[in-house]
């Protein structure tokens, strides 16, 4: 079965120990899932990614900016097997090693939390129905 | 007169029972409040058994009856099973024309919100239960139709998914959504209605022609930040089985119409 998932990703971004600037976190985090995205599809699931919609957002601490990412994700799988699963320890091993190496822009990022977004096929269609 | 004081100790051991009940329940949260309020679902039903007020009776609940679809199981590829093998339901019933504020203004514990069944208090369980798998008829109008994306209740499967639709009980608009009840068309019911298109649902919307639905009560815990905004209470009709039209004789089903 062709399956699909929205993730909500929560990123956190500082810059020399304080929270980074909500333009600088905002486009570090995009710059790294835009290059995510861009890799290719693997089999046997053939994940692909894409994304939908960056947020800066009050997080669970005041340490660093958080980052809302609005990712979705397609791959291949048998019906009965858990996708949600699949397509979040795919997303997060990409993000993982992604973060690994230090930016050029000096920023700090890591991932807070990767979770199903049950209700971003309604929000999109709000928020584009209201532009 | 023994039997007098007899009956008296009865009637105050079950008052005292009652309110042991509700006091179980703890918060409960309605649409209008978006908090506690202290009574919760009163007791009635016109066909017999518990059910809150307005609602069918206990009598009309039936086991349901679920089916694997294009190789997704009733309990989907994750999430909450118990929820999605509530949506995932085939059968018919009996159902009883039901107001739309009979269901508007059922009220829900707050600790059943983002939470899944398996980790809900037996009180919990109780207070949905009293509700959850009654057969309702509701006419009212439709806000608004979408095809929905991706989910765990239909393994997450890029082209069965559900269709979602806000029943309102006036004519009106998407903007009007805000004291909506959420109703749902699954692709295992909608595999037997070829009539039942996004298309022709938002022709009705948009002509403000009245319709009537049936289906399963269901609670949905999953969305309480819609709440006020595109929807007007977590209770919903879903699955939806049958979806009628007013026409001039009368109703029509949509599929014919």
């Amino acid at each position: 079965m062709h399956k699909g998932i929205y993730l909500n990703v929560l990123m956190h971004v500082e810059q020399q120990g304080k929270p980074a600037s909500a333009d600088a976190a905002s486009a570090e985090s995009q710059r790294i899932l835009d290059e995510l995205a861009r890799q290719p599809a693997t089999p046997p699931n053939n994940l692909t990614l894409s994304v939908k919609r960056f947020k800066v957002q009050p997080g669970p601490d005041t340490t660093g900016t958080h980052v809302a990412v609005l990712a979705y994700m397609e791959g291949d799988q048998d019906a009965p097997q858990d996708f949600q699963k699949l397509a979040t320890d795919d997303l997060r091993k990409r993000l993982d090693s992604a973060l690994r190496h230090a930016s050029a822009s000096g920023l700090k990022v890591a991932v807070h939390s990767i979770e199903e977004a049950t209700g971003a096929p309604d929000e999109l269609a709000d928020e584009s129905e209201k532009a | 007169m023994r039997k007098s004081i007899n009956m008296n100790l009865t009637l105050i051991a079950v008052l005292f029972g009652a309110s042991l009940l509700l006091a179980g329940c703890g918060d409960l949260n309605s649409p209008d409040t978006g908090g506690s309020s202290s009574g919760g679902s009163s007791i009635g039903g016109s066909g017999g058994g518990n059910s809150p007020a307005g609602l069918p009776g206990a009598s009309y609940r039936q086991t349901p009856q679920e089916i694997t679809f294009d190789g997704c199981p009733p309990e989907g590829d994750g999430g909450d099973p118990i929820l999605n093998q509530n949506k995932n339901r085939v059968d018919e019933g009996n159902y009883q024309p039901t107001s739309f504020s009979a269901i508007a203004q059922l009220t829900w514990p707050s600790e059943t919100e983002k939470t899944s069944r398996d980790n809900w208090s037996s009180s919990a369980q109780a207070a949905i239960a009293q509700a959850e798998g009654l057969p309702v008829a509701v006419e009212g109008y439709l806000a608004l139709a979408r095809k929905e994306g991706p989910e765990s209740t239909n393994c997450h499967s890029t082209t069965d998914e559900d269709f979602h639709i806000w029943l309102i009980d006036h004519p009106g608009g998407s903007a009007d959504r805000n004291g909506s009840i959420v109703v749902e068309a699954t692709p295992r019911v909608r595999a037997n209605h070829p009539g039942w298109t996004v298309s022709r649902l938002l022709g009705l919307a948009q002509n403000g022609t009245k319709v009537r639905i049936s289906g399963w009560l269901m609670f949905d815990q999953d969305h309480p930040e819609q709440l006020n905004d595109t929807r007007g209470t977590l209770w919903e009709i879903h699955p939806i089985m049958r979806i009628d039209v007013q026409t001039g004789n009368g109703w029509t089903a949509l599929d014919n119409y």
